[in-house]
């Protein structure tokens, strides 16, 4: 560079740092350096003439940037589409501010919880109505797929798959109704793969999160270290009908266990989560020394993402109703068979009394039914037969007694009289009557215990009384006037009565009759006497056949003791009874 | 408190075993030889302080197998185990040690000469172990559980 254009450049050089509004001290000793040799106002009055209006703009842009009240305007204006646009293109203004919305929020419900509850009033109300509507609509449908579940044919296959794999029941309805449900979720440290938080659905089953965030980790460097994808990593791992979704974002992960098949839509809520976290907790994230207790608030966050999904049923609700018909025609067959077992069991019971009570010399003084049980209760003679009660809900008890009932009369009667072959007893018009034959002793006997068991009438006029038979039949003598001719007026009736009394119970007596015949020894030969007797005793035999009676009864012989009278006796032998 | 403890060393020194002698593992060691890490996880007190030791069992280094170095990725120190028995593992165990602070910068360690049951058979001597040039160094036996805890202590107040 030649001398004149070194004095040029240093020229141009001064009057431009002449312009320059320059604060610092080393450029202002540079500056006085240079300008030594000018006269101040002759430089002022060049600079006015050369920048005079750009120095008049550079003071307005000063003073409106040194003035808050200006900006504030400025801003003002132009926040509104600032807030817009932001709000157009992401939720981190959302993200940003809801804190502080949250804070003033709060802050304004503290300071003045009567104007919040007036400004609330008008929707609070239809907003209840309208939450106890959807309550009740949850409860009616949770209420029908149950039915549904417990009813249907469906049901009991599931109950039987639920029974054969030893699965609870809720599982197999699970594994059947469901589209997906998110179990688990899991917010892991980037750099580390220690676990920040993790929230659970329900009651499921799980393994230490801290080992699973460590492990899920480990797996996903191994995958990008083996297939060398470092832009977006792994982001599913399947396992069956079960699915693990990782979400990376600069400092953290957000894996979820999924079991079935979420929608694709679903990764959107993963990512709005992350993102949200990360804008909240990013400095956290990135300073995080080991300690997860700061991650605690963000559980509703994670809560979020545990999202479910059942297999919509377009007949479930038409399947309602016929459940619901199902089961209250179970209620009413119910019902039904409750009441006609009731009344059956009453009138099976009220049966059983009159079967009971007309058991001869059973009396039933009390049947009811307490605590679901029968009881009879009454007196009973212990000759009556025991009464046939089968069912064992049914307790009878009785007190003994003496009945007077005719057919416990008559087996009292038959266990004490012993009565003979020879006797039948029957009842007419409520008194016994006896017939046939009998020796005295047993009739005397008989008469006793009649009176002894308190029988008031009892009629034995229908037994023959062999003994008075007999008596009657050993008094009687038919006379001869001579030979064997009979005394005139001698009649064998009486005779032939009594002897067709005994002929009909001979067999069971052994009876026999003897007919002894009588002489004179006062005259005659003692051989004379002898035939004479045997001859009367025989005639009198022929006559009593001869009027029907049974010859083996009868038995005709003279007594050797002739006597004094010509006449016939008779004489009866008993030989049993 | 959490803190991300690896265990390192070459193939068959004992850091499982060691592993195995601290916590009950729910994980298989299969994953060992599948992924290359097992991960567990113990609780212990440090100046009255709770700290949750989330370990990862690297398995061990051999010709055919390295070491994952992206593995170690945010650990917060390391156990580093050699083989009291064989001083070839003594010389892995500084290659690791090399390698590691080569990619992730230094980090706490405590050095663990494993197989003091086996002192008979040892090559390694307190001469070599203190050429090693570790801060920290511990004799263990996974077997009679001798020093194992120590060496976790050590690690883990190294840590804090």
């Amino acid at each position: 560079m030649d001398d004149a254009s070194s004095k040029e450049a240093l020229q141009a050089l001064r009057l431009l740092l002449l312009t320059v509004e320059s604060t610092s001290a080393e450029s202002e000793q540079l500056r006085e350096l240079l300008l030594g040799q000018y006269e101040l106002d002759e430089l002022s009055a060049l600079r006015k003439l050369l920048f005079g209006e750009q120095l008049r703009q550079i003071a307005e842009l000063q003073r409106r940037l040194d003035d808050a009240k200006i900006r504030s305007r400025e801003v003002s204006r132009i926040l509104p589409e600032a807030i817009i646009l932001r709000a157009a293109r992401d939720k981190h203004l959302v993200k940003a501010l809801s804190p502080v919305f949250e804070e003033a929020f709060l802050s304004l419900l503290r300071r003045e919880p009567r104007k919040f509850a007036e400004s609330i009033a008008p929707v609070i109300g239809p907003a209840v109505r309208r939450s106890i509507q959807l309550a009740l609509a949850q409860l009616l449908q949770s209420l029908n797929q149950t039915l549904d579940y417990a009813l249907s044919i469906k049901g009991w296959s599931w109950r039987w798959e639920a029974f054969r794999t030893g699965k609870p029941f809720a599982e197999v309805v699970i594994s059947h109704t469901l589209l997906y449900r998110v179990e688990q979720v899991f917010l892991i440290h980037r750099k580390t793969g220690l676990l920040l938080q993790h929230v659970v659905a329900g009651s499921i089953q799980f393994q230490d999160p801290d080992l699973v965030s460590g492990m899920l980790t480990a797996i996903k460097d191994f995958v990008q270290d083996s297939f060398g994808e470092t832009e977006r990593g792994l982001e599913t791992l399947q396992l069956g009908d079960l699915a693990v979704w990782i979400e990376q974002g600069p400092h953290a992960i957000l894996a979820v266990v999924i079991r079935g098949i979420a929608p694709q839509s679903y990764r959107a809520v993963l990512q709005d989560s992350l993102e949200g976290i990360h804008v909240e907790y990013g400095y956290l994230l990135d300073e995080f020394d080991g300690d997860a207790a700061a991650f605690e608030s963000c559980r509703p966050q994670l809560e979020r993402c545990l999202q479910m999904q059942l297999k919509t049923s377009p007949a479930s609700t038409n399947k309602a109703v016929p459940a619901l018909l199902a089961v209250l025609g179970f209620i009413l067959v119910s019902i039904v068979v409750f009441v006609v077992w009731s009344i059956y069991g009453r009138y099976r019971f009220e049966d059983l009394v009159r079967r009971v009570d007309a058991v001869p010399g059973i009396v039933v003084l009390s049947a009811e039914r307490r605590e679901g049980k029968y009881f009879i209760s009454g007196l009973r003679d212990r000759l009556a037969d025991e009464p046939q009660v089968a069912d064992a809900s049914v307790v009878v008890s009785w007190e003994a007694f003496q009945s007077y009932e005719p057919e416990i009369v008559r087996r009292r009667l038959l266990s004490m009289l012993q009565l003979p072959r020879t006797v039948i007893m029957e009842f007419r018009d409520g008194m016994p009557r006896f017939t046939g034959w009998a020796r005295r002793q047993w009739l005397v006997r008989a008469q006793e215990v009649v009176t002894a068991i308190g029988v008031d009438k009892a009629d034995f006029s229908g037994v023959v009384d062999l003994d008075s038979v007999r008596e009657r039949l050993e008094a009687r003598e038919l006379y001869f006037s001579s030979g064997t001719q009979l005394v005139d007026g001698q009649r064998i009736d009486a005779i032939v009565s009594d002897l067709k009394l005994l002929d009909e119970a001979k067999k069971a007596f052994g009876i026999r009759v003897e007919i002894l015949g009588y002489a004179d020894r006062r005259t005659g030969t003692k051989r004379v006497n002898l035939w004479l007797s045997t001859a009367r005793a025989q005639r009198i035999r022929d006559m009593l056949v001869a009027e029907g009676i049974d010859p083996a009864l009868l038995e005709a012989r003279a007594d050797k003791d002739f006597l004094e009278q010509r006449k016939v006796k008779l004489r009866v032998f008993l030989l049993q009874e | 408190m959490q803190k991300k403890v690896c265990m390192v060393g070459g193939f068959a020194v004992g850091k499982t075993s060691l592993v195995a002698r601290f916590v009950k593992s729910i994980f298989s060691e299969k994953y060992l030889t599948t992924v290359g890490v097992k991960i567990d996880k113990k609780v212990v007190r440090v100046n009255d302080k709770e700290i949750t030791l989330i370990l990862w069992d690297l398995a061990g280094e051999d010709e055919f197998l390295q070491v994952r170095m992206s593995y170690l990725r945010g650990c917060a120190g390391y156990l580093l185990v050699a083989d009291g028995t064989r001083l070839p593992t003594l010389e892995k165990a500084a290659d690791l040690r090399s390698r590691i602070e080569r990619e992730l910068g230094r980090l706490p360690f405590v050095l663990a000469v494993n197989k003091l049951d086996l002192d008979k058979q040892w090559e390694v001597d307190d001469a070599a172990i203190r050429d090693f040039g570790a801060a920290t160094w511990v004799k263990t036996s996974a077997k009679t559980g001798e020093g194992v805890e120590e060496a976790f202590a050590m690690l883990v107040r190294q840590t804090c």
